[in-house]
């Protein structure tokens, strides 16, 4: 029996006979779009299994919140699945065309919730109990998360897709649809003020520690 | 040569990375000059530091408990969401309004050609139509002899 076979007058190769890791070696991501737009699962579960986790990390550092991250990703994963035929292999790679569905679907959410009020019953972060964490011995890393999230959107984006998420340059500048100039100046705004962030805790916890 | 600012060392780290081996030589070359300089010791040494805590943040996230349990809601998206099907709406109504469904389509060449062709047939179509039609004498109406017999009505009467 042959692994692949065609259908169809458009040569929509099907590929539902092959197994995921087989698939997964053959092909590439923009190929494997083309086969979702033709309704193939089985191209869809393999780009779940090669980025599902790594869309859910980037939503997450953008986020702070893993249930919402998920959240946020499953709709991503379900726009892939229903629009795929929206997608262009000439005018980007799939990774870049995802990256922006995510992150814009992350940028309108932290909008949202910039407008939202607080959820009744909702309480503030106990003040003492994050100055007691600041000692433990992680407290340089702690440090510099909050003063990630502490970041204007952007320029947290920026350091999310080059530092966490090793994009190139020019890959994060596609996604966040700027000039390669523009973003690298951005970053070095967002390393600026991590810098002086830094800087200013450090400072805090040599005052606290005497 | 023209010394490096600090703004300028930030910027090029950021475009060619830290290793200053993969820099262009001669932006290497001011750099050097420039981290001689205490500020400019200071300034690696605090960008050293910052690349470092970063390394240390990118710890992948994909080993965690609810990992295997988040692929699982990812694969049932297919059972849960039909794809819209295939050619239903295909055709010359559906390409027009696929067209005009992105605004920015409008002003494309694409759609500014389409806009040109679809008001030069509109145009067409419309002296054509007005050829057609006899130039008829006859049909001309003078409504003067009315307004004038109504006028002198009106006037007979006041006097």
């Amino acid at each position: 029996m042959p692994l692949l076979s065609v259908s169809g007058s458009e040569n929509v190769i099907c590929l539902k006979s092959k197994s995921l890791r087989q698939k997964s070696e053959v092909l590439d991501d923009e190929t494997l779009v083309t086969h979702v737009a033709a309704a193939d699962r089985g191209a869809y579960a393999v780009l779940v299994h090669r980025h599902g986790l790594r869309y859910r990390a980037l939503a997450y550092r953008m986020m702070g919140d893993m249930a919402l991250a998920e959240d946020l990703v499953q709709e991503a994963f379900v726009k892939l699945w229903t629009h795929a035929d929206r997608f262009d292999a000439k005018k980007a790679k799939f990774t870049t065309w995802f990256h922006r569905i995510v992150v814009n679907r992350c940028l309108d959410e932290k909008r949202k919730r910039t407008h939202d009020p607080l959820p009744e019953g909702f309480d503030q972060e106990d003040e003492a109990e994050n100055a007691e964490e600041t000692m433990v011995t992680d407290s340089a890393n702690r440090a510099l998360r909050t003063a990630v999230e502490g970041l204007p959107d952007r320029q947290r984006v920026a350091v999310t897709l080059s530092y966490f998420d090793g994009l190139s340059n020019v890959e994060a500048a596609d996604v966040m649809d700027l000039k390669l100039k523009a973003y690298e100046s951005l970053l070095v705004r967002a390393r600026a003020k991590l810098r002086d962030e830094l800087e200013s805790s450090k400072t805090g916890l040599l005052a606290v520690l005497g | 040569m023209k010394p490096m600012t600090i703004e300028e060392f930030e910027l090029a780290r950021v475009a060619h990375g830290a290793d200053m081996a993969q820099w262009p030589d001669d932006v290497a070359e001011r750099a050097r000059t420039f981290l001689a300089t205490d500020e400019g010791a200071a300034v690696a040494e605090s960008e050293q530091a910052l690349d470092a805590q970063l390394a240390s943040l990118a710890v992948p996230m994909e080993t965690d408990a609810g990992a295997d349990a988040f692929l699982d809601r990812l694969l049932d998206v297919p059972a849960q969401h039909g794809q819209p099907v295939q050619g239903a709406d295909a055709g010359f109504l559906s390409t027009l309004t696929g067209l005009y469904r992105d605004f920015r389509n409008l002003f494309s060449p694409l759609g500014l050609a389409s806009q040109g062709v679809a008001y030069a047939l509109v145009l067409f179509v419309g002296v054509f139509v007005g050829l057609q039609q006899p130039y008829d004498e006859e049909s001309t109406l003078d409504l003067s002899s009315a307004l004038f017999s109504s006028s002198a009505d009106f006037y007979l009467e006041d006097q």
